[in-house]
């Protein structure tokens, strides 16, 4: 599961299911800490992955 | 010898004399000539006369002569050529001296014609004809054969002597735009009886030849009406009309149309204006193939430029759009972070609720709780037993209350 080769849509996918769940009360306690960090880190994987899209996007248009 | 016996020379002389003084006047005879011979300037013809409506059955016929001396002065008084009127099948009146000679025999010598009569039983020939053509619809179906673009595989009817056939060739091989031709002579006789028999003859051969013509012409230069009348044909017009390949005529000059320019697809004046109709068909067509060339490249610049301001819109999308979608992303994420902390914060603080909740019901139900609410403990001593219904007198139990405990002894039971 804490693979880096996660697509983006997998990542945001899974991270909107832990945050319903967050909303919904229906995340297990005992599992909570471990999903709060799971989100951290897809959070974080997302945002990454957005910069180097972008800076990427921004290249090629610019080089246009 | 007997008196009343002849010679052949004296009954021709004596017949020679009956003649010459019943016929003192030349007159004026009606005939069709069947044949003309000239020979030495002198023409010698044989005139019949058909029984009307039966054209096979003579009831009459006569050898007569033109003399040469009358013959030129004729040539020259006529504004037709004499040997027009003296073609096989021609009607003519003429004026005759009837003449006899004992060795030659009957002879009509032709001293005058009158072209009228000639050129007015042709004109009304041509008429009834020419009726029978719109009756027939001769002059359509060739009108409605389409020419090719381009002419250039031409077969034409005509003769390498006649001067419309040299013209002809002479105005399209010197052609300024340089289009070259391959043309092929079917020769024909340009005048007489023969022209009918001719022309039908090398129809055909143009049709069943291994050539593919474009185009199939008709040439003859100017004539005299007598001289082109072998082109007033019913049959020559309906082989033309039956004619798989476009018929283009130039026969005579200006004023002239024969039966055969009413059947044809395309009728010009003369040789010359063929052949310049021709080059100007072949020009049109390189005209419209410039015409087309530029079109095209008019087409593909437009298209061109379209395609070119399509890919500038998709260009601008693509330096939009992207960095959109990026930044609703952005604020997507953004959005979850900012509600991360609040959410697990939630989510343990209702559990701590949840929790507390608990505690509280626990410290409800504990012992020391009720004993100080006044309530006390009861059980039988030694063995620590609950009060049952078993219990008797004198059993010892023990009772806990808040502040210590006490042993008492049953002494009455009541149920």
């Amino acid at each position: 599961m804490n693979t880096d080769n996660i697509s983006y849509e997998k990542a945001y996918e899974e991270l909107e299911t832990i945050i319903n769940q967050l909303e919904s009360d229906t995340l297990s306690i005992e599992l909570l800490a471990e999903k709060v960090s799971r989100a951290a880190f897809l959070l974080n994987l997302c945002m990454q992955k957005m910069r180097s899209i972008e800076s990427d996007i921004q290249q090629i248009i610019g080089t246009k | 010898m007997d008196a009343n016996v002849f010679t052949l020379h004296e009954l021709g002389t004596l017949i020679r004399r009956v003649i010459s003084l019943n016929f003192q006047d030349k007159i004026w005879v009606k005939a069709e000539i069947a044949s003309c011979k000239v020979v030495r300037g002198t023409a010698y013809l044989d005139l019949i006369e058909k029984e009307e409506g039966n054209s096979d059955k003579v009831l009459a016929q006569q050898s007569a002569v033109i003399w040469q001396n009358s013959f030129l002065r004729l040539n020259q008084k006529l504004t037709e050529p004499v040997l027009g009127f003296l073609e096989t099948g021609r009607e003519v009146l003429i004026l005759v001296q009837v003449d006899f000679n004992a060795r030659y025999g009957l002879k009509l010598v032709i001293e005058d014609i009158d072209p009228a009569y000639t050129l007015g039983k042709m004109f009304q020939q041509r008429k009834e004809l020419e009726k029978l053509i719109y009756l027939e619809k001769l002059n359509e179906p060739n009108k409605n054969i389409p020419l090719p673009f381009v002419l250039q595989k031409i077969a034409i009817l005509s003769n390498e002597q006649a001067a419309g056939y040299q013209d002809f060739i002479h105005q399209l091989f010197n052609n300024s735009s340089g289009y070259s031709f391959k043309v092929d002579l079917f020769p024909i006789s340009l005048q007489g009886n023969l022209v009918e028999e001719t022309v039908i003859k090398q129809l055909h051969q143009i049709a069943t030849s291994m050539e593919k013509y474009d185009v199939v012409l008709v040439l003859r230069g100017g004539g005299s009406r007598l001289d082109l009348s072998g082109f007033d044909s019913i049959n020559i017009c309906r082989s033309i009309s039956t004619f798989p390949v476009k018929v283009l005529t130039g026969i005579g000059h200006e004023v002239d149309e024969t039966l055969v320019d009413l059947v044809a697809g395309i009728s010009l004046k003369t040789p010359t204006a063929v052949a310049e109709y021709i080059l100007q068909h072949n020009q049109m067509f390189e005209v419209s193939l410039q015409q087309s060339v530029l079109n095209i490249n008019e087409l593909v610049k437009n298209k061109i430029q379209q395609s070119g301001l399509k890919l500038l819109k998709f260009q601008h999308e693509l330096s939009l759009r992207p960095m959109r979608v990026i930044d609703r992303t952005y604020t997507k994420l953004d959005n979850i972070q900012k509600r991360l902390p609040h959410l697990i914060h939630n989510r343990i603080k209702k559990e701590e609720v949840k929790l507390t909740y608990l505690d509280r019901l626990i410290g409800l139900v504990s012992i020391s709780n009720t004993l100080k609410r006044g309530f006390t403990i009861t059980h039988i001593v030694p063995d620590n037993k609950p009060l049952d219904e078993e219990i008797t007198l004198n059993t010892v139990i023990e009772t806990i209350w808040e502040k210590g405990s006490f042993q008492s002894i049953i002494i009455e039971k009541k149920s």
